[in-house]
């Protein structure tokens, strides 16, 4: 591993780049990724049949090209033709057909098994992949871009020799410490600009952000929110952003609990989120203030502007409150965790505004697991609770919107409307119909608050001024496969 | 003296066998599990498939038999797999040990290179000049956390003069010349937070043995200064200083944790942390296994050397 | 005989404005083969009058003052080279507990042989072998083996024997010999004394007894010299000493004495009062406040040491009662 800034002339082949991040690395099946930082790793070392490109547009990767039955329930798909394994093996479409049927394992814990939940069988026939389909789904394209191929055969050892099609492969890996990447021989399309990635990770956020002013790492991945204005003001770093923003804050309360089954409570606590100040103090201004509640970005274009807006309004909230029968002097809890000191910040902001409603907020600072095993996974009761978290999701609505499906969300809440009107819109090919229904769930989250979605996040990455080619998709996943450096 | 070895040989055993209970246990009683944490990500996950990973990670069956299990795979020298990864804790610990072991080794070295010539010119000539720069040195070294000592090392020899890399680690075996620049400023933040410990109590000792009967002995036969100094009081205030030696390599053991979070160094320190966070218990119960066999090993090896080398703790001889 | 040691208003103390006097001026001859004892309470400064000459003594305390010839040379005025060689090589120091003042962690043979090796050009065998005949003359019995032990290993009389051997080792003419019995049982004293004694007579080596201990010192030394608050009070021939004592002190100390014919049934005496600290009764007779005797001149005016009889004494009282045949003031 060579961490020095490089010397040799522009994009030379034997250039490194080092990335660092605050989150580690723990394996490397993409099918159980764990944490949102491996998905990195997505375009580098796999392909999928489909991908997203950085408009957000889904566009060919081992699939040439597609095409659906009209209900959308039967799927055909082309493979690229001579496309090989890392170990040399060439790709048929039987190993995709293999690899669909490992992700649809229910003892896989593929983490977007609800996307591909529909598929009824996959089969193959020459260079063609046949998808049915339980119901219709217009976004199926969309939907298995994270379904990568892999080399079964190995899939025993893939954590210690991962064998993709992907641009690079593993030289070495140290779980949650080093991996080193190099570029794939066997690659099918153009060769990567840079011989070598290096992933390090460096938990404490400020020596990370020092590493990357020093040189020792090139790309950080999720910059610290403080960090952001020095970075887009220094002439040696730059900050790297997705066109349109997929992440949000999301605060969550038990639906199915008194008090806030009660939708009057949860417009209520709506309404006391003083979201501006939460915006400055707790993430220092880097994100947008979301008075509709809505996980959209105002960015997108399925974003609906007519909906109620939750500006902050204590008067409203009290008497909200007082209509849900919630009396002056009840106590909340805010359960939330010490990895993120910006979720107490925000959590001092909600107890300030609710103190002068006469509601107290008690604040309870967890570990992570701690944290996690109050009320995840979904079906959990914990009343009282309002637990801070956040999402990061493709721009796409049916992945935002996924979320608030039945028995999927820890808020608990159940929507058979909700459902069916998902269902319509990822089973229609019309456009416009398809909006309209986004309106109309983005309308139904709006107006029952299943969760809080105050903050619209921007997740920034940073690269040293001599990188280029480095890109993130809305979801904050960060593309380096076309990265490539200068001295 | 065979038989006090035998004795505290059988008690360390004692101890590391109480460690590991005591290990396996309180993580358990903590809440959150491995499941929850390797499920992270996912959203609308099922009871079924929670019953159905905790029973592939043998978490259902009875806490006394996963511990047999462990401890019955680790005389054996197999501690379990990672719930993580395919990785073995043997394999995670061995990619990691190199790291942590170079790590405390060089700030042990730094601290005694730093302490002991500013311990004796301290006790020598006391109260002069370079004795109370000792002294203000030790003061702030003592105050500032290696995580502050860490950071500001970091910021100026990594960002102001660039001189030195400020993360990550090379395997003496990958480059040498790499291996020692990345570790100058991590085994240089541990010694900070040692080398005044070392410096103070050898100080306090020296002064001691300096002004005892039998350093006036020497001096009465006419030995010159430098002899008393170095063949009578050092030799003889190393001897409890060795004690305090085994102390700080437990220390460097707990430092390197913040150490090695600082500097983006990926050794068992950053290993115990991440596995503590993910409750992946069977890497966590085994660095902490192991950890306190090193600590109670150095120990030993401590108290036998003090008494190898004090005559008056081995016994009558004849 | 003449004079092998002499020491000239020596005044040793902790520095400052103003100084703490331990030692107000002391002066005595020791001559060439004599032993002289030097007896004091403890706090007298008869210790530290003894390291002094030895020039052992470390900060805070430091010599004011003064000079200490060794033949002719003052040895307060030697570099600390020259000064090394003086120290274990012309002057053998014995100190008061053996335990402490041999090195615990090393062999007595050990710290025989370097003794020995300081001052000479021997090989480790050499001085190894001398140090067994060292350990033999001194009267360790069996003594090629204990040559190998550990302080810790001897009994204390054993190890004031090492002690013993090590400040003859480089062949001394003078032994500063600083309680070297308080340590030990009354029969070890005994024959420690009587080593010291053999030692002195056979190998022509004065020493110079400091003692707390009257009857030691009138058993083992020709001349006694007492010590008070820093200044030597009385110094005569022993004979005389013992028969005719002339400063209340030195009387009060003779009552206090214990030996084997003192009934212990009964109360021992002991002075009353405390020893003055440094400093305290700077214009008068330092002792006055415990004197039995005392008068008024005792408080106001500071006695000189004057010459009565063979000896000489600083007290009004004994100067002023005493048959004074040629009494005048003794000069330095």
């Amino acid at each position: 591993m060579t961490t020095t800034a490089p010397t040799a002339a522009a994009a030379s082949s034997q250039a490194t780049i080092t990335i660092g991040s605050t989150v580690g690395i723990p394996q490397l099946n993409p099918a159980v990724s764990t944490f949102s930082w491996e998905e990195t790793l997505y375009p580098l070392l796999w392909d999928g049949l489909t991908q997203l490109n950085a408009k957000g547009d889904v566009v060919p990767d081992l699939a040439t090209s597609w095409s659906s039955s009209p209900n959308s329930e039967q799927w055909q798909f082309t493979l690229r033709q001579g496309v090989k394994f890392s170990n040399g093996k060439p790709l048929t479409a039987a190993d995709i057909v293999q690899d669909f049927r490992y992700y649809l394992k229910p003892s896989t814990p593929f983490q977007n098994a609800n996307e591909i939940a529909s598929i009824k069988s996959v089969s193959s026939s020459g260079n063609t992949i046949t998808f049915r389909l339980s119901a219709p789904n217009a976004l199926f394209p969309e939907a298995i871009t994270t379904v990568k191929a892999i080399y079964l055969p190995s899939l025993s050892d893939i954590d210690h020799h991962p064998i993709g099609t992907g641009p690079f492969t593993v030289q070495s890996f140290v779980p949650n410490s080093t991996l080193t990447l190099v570029a794939n021989r066997h690659y099918w399309g153009s060769a990567p600009k840079v011989a070598k990635l290096v992933f390090l990770t460096e938990p404490d956020p400020t020596s990370a952000f020092t590493a990357l002013k020093a040189g020792t790492i090139q790309v950080m991945g999720a910059i610290p929110d403080s960090d952001v204005s020095e970075v887009a003001h220094s002439s040696s770093l730059k900050l790297v952003k997705p066109e349109v923003p997929g992440s949000y804050v999301s605060w969550e309360v038990d639906t199915k609990a008194p008090p806030f089954n009660n939708v009057k409570a949860r417009q209520a606590l709506a309404y006391a989120i003083n979201a501006k100040a939460v915006l400055n103090e707790a993430y220092f201004g880097v994100g947008t203030v979301s008075t509709e509640n809505d996980p959209i970005s105002a960015k997108s274009p399925w974003y609906d502007p007519n909906l109620t807006k939750y500006t902050y309004n204590l008067a409203k909230a009290k008497q909200l409150f007082a209509q849900a029968g919630i009396k002056s002097g009840t106590t909340f809890t805010w359960w939330t965790t010490s990895a993120y000191p910006e979720w107490t910040t925000s959590g001092e902001i909600l107890q300030a505004s609710l103190k002068q409603i006469g509601i107290n907020l008690k604040i309870v600072s967890n570990d992570v697991s701690t944290w996690a095993a109050k009320f995840y996974p979904a079906g959990k009761s914990y009343p009282g609770l309002i637990v801070p978290n956040f999402q990061s999701t493709p721009e796409e609505p049916a992945f935002s919107l996924n979320f608030f499906m039945p028995n999927r969300c820890e808020c608990n809440w159940n929507s058979a409307t909700y459902a069916s009107v998902f269902n319509s819109a990822i089973g229609t090919r019309s456009v416009v119909a398809r909006a309209k229904d986004w309106d109309r769930l983005q309308a139904m989250i709006n107006e029952q608050v299943p969760t809080y979605q105050p903050i619209q996040l921007e997740v920034d990455a940073a690269t040293s001024s001599s990188v280029s080619g480095v890109w993130e998709e809305s979801g904050d996943q960060l593309h380096l496969e076309g990265a490539s450096i200068s001295s | 003296m065979w038989r006090y070895v035998a004795r505290r040989v059988a008690t360390s055993i004692g101890m590391l066998v109480a460690t590991s209970v005591i290990i396996f246990v309180v993580l358990r009683a903590l809440p959150g599990n491995p499941v929850i944490t390797r499920l992270g990500a996912n959203s609308g996950v099922s009871p079924g498939e929670v019953a159905r990973l905790r029973r592939q990670l043998g978490l259902d069956e009875p806490i006394a038999v996963q511990y047999w299990h462990w401890i019955a795979g680790a005389v054996r020298g197999n501690f379990g797999r990672s719930f993580f990864s395919q990785f073995s804790v043997t394999q995670l610990i061995a990619q990691r040990l190199p790291a942590t072991l170079e790590l405390t080794i060089a700030s042990v070295l730094i601290t005694l290179i730093l302490a002991v010539p500013a311990a004796v010119l301290g006790a020598v000539r006391r109260g002069g000049l370079l004795d109370r720069l000792g002294a203000l040195l030790s003061s702030f070294g003592i105050a500032l956390p290696p995580f502050v000592s860490g950071i500001i090392l970091l910021v100026v020899f990594g960002v102001h003069l660039r001189l030195l890399p400020s993360a990550g680690y090379v395997a003496i075996s990958t480059n040498l010349g790499q291996n020692l620049r990345h570790m100058v400023l991590p085994a240089l933040t541990l010694s900070i937070a040692q080398a005044p410990l070392v410096f103070r109590y050898l100080r306090t000792q020296l002064i001691e043995e300096l002004s005892s009967a039998y350093a006036r002995t020497a001096e009465g036969k006419g030995a010159p200064r430098r002899r008393v100094v170095f063949r009578h009081a050092l030799r003889n205030a190393l001897i409890p200083a060795l004690t305090m030696l085994g102390l700080i390599v437990g220390y460097a053991l707990g430092g390197v944790v913040v150490v090695e979070y600082v500097f983006g160094i990926g050794g068992l320190g950053s290993l115990a942390i991440t596995s503590a966070t993910e409750r992946d218990y069977a890497v966590l119960q085994s660095i902490v296994l192991l950890v306190s066999a090193t600590f109670i090993t150095v120990s030993l090896l401590v108290d036998l050397a003090v008494q190898a080398l004090d005559p008056r703790l081995r016994g009558a001889r004849s | 005989m003449s004079a092998l040691l002499e020491v000239r208003n020596l005044r040793v103390g902790i520095a400052g404005r103003p100084a703490q006097e331990i030692v107000r001026g002391v002066s005595f001859v020791l001559k060439r083969g004599e032993r002289l004892g030097l007896v004091g309470e403890s706090g007298s400064g008869k210790s530290v009058t003894a390291l002094s000459i030895a020039r052992l003594i470390h900060t805070p305390l430091r010599v004011l003052g003064g000079e200490v010839y060794l033949e002719g040379v003052d040895l307060l005025r030697l570099s600390d080279r020259r000064m090394n060689r003086v120290r274990g090589g012309r002057i053998g120091l014995i100190y008061q507990d053996p335990m402490a003042a041999l090195n615990p962690v090393q062999t007595v043979g050990t710290q025989i042989a370097e003794a020995i090796r300081l001052h000479s050009h021997m090989s480790r065998a050499a001085a190894r072998a001398r140090a067994i005949e060292l350990l033999g003359d001194v009267g360790l019995p069996h003594a090629a083996q204990r040559v190998d032990s550990y302080p810790h290993e001897l009994s204390g009389g054993l190890r004031q024997r090492a002690l013993i051997a090590i400040a003859i080792s480089a062949d001394p003419e003078l032994l500063l010999a600083d309680e070297p019995t308080t340590a030990l049982d009354v029969t070890t004293q005994a024959r420690i004394l009587d080593l010291l004694g053999e030692l002195s007579a056979t190998r022509g080596i004065s020493v110079l007894l400091i003692t707390h201990d009257l009857a030691v010192a009138t058993e083992f030394c020709d001349t006694i010299q007492v010590m008070y608050a820093g200044r030597i009070v009385e110094q005569a021939a022993v004979g005389a000493f013992y028969e005719r004592p002339l400063h209340p002190y030195t009387r009060a100390l003779l009552q206090t004495e214990v030996n084997l014919e003192t009934d212990i049934s009964r109360p021992i005496p002991t002075i009353a009062g405390q020893p003055p600290l440094p400093g305290e009764f700077e214009g008068c007779c330092a002792f006055a406040p415990r004197c039995a005797v005392v008068e008024q001149v005792c408080r106001e005016v500071r006695p000189d040491l004057v010459a009565i009889g063979n000896g000489t004494v600083a007290c009004h009282v004994a100067a002023a009662t005493a048959v004074v045949v040629n009494r005048r003031p003794l000069t330095p």
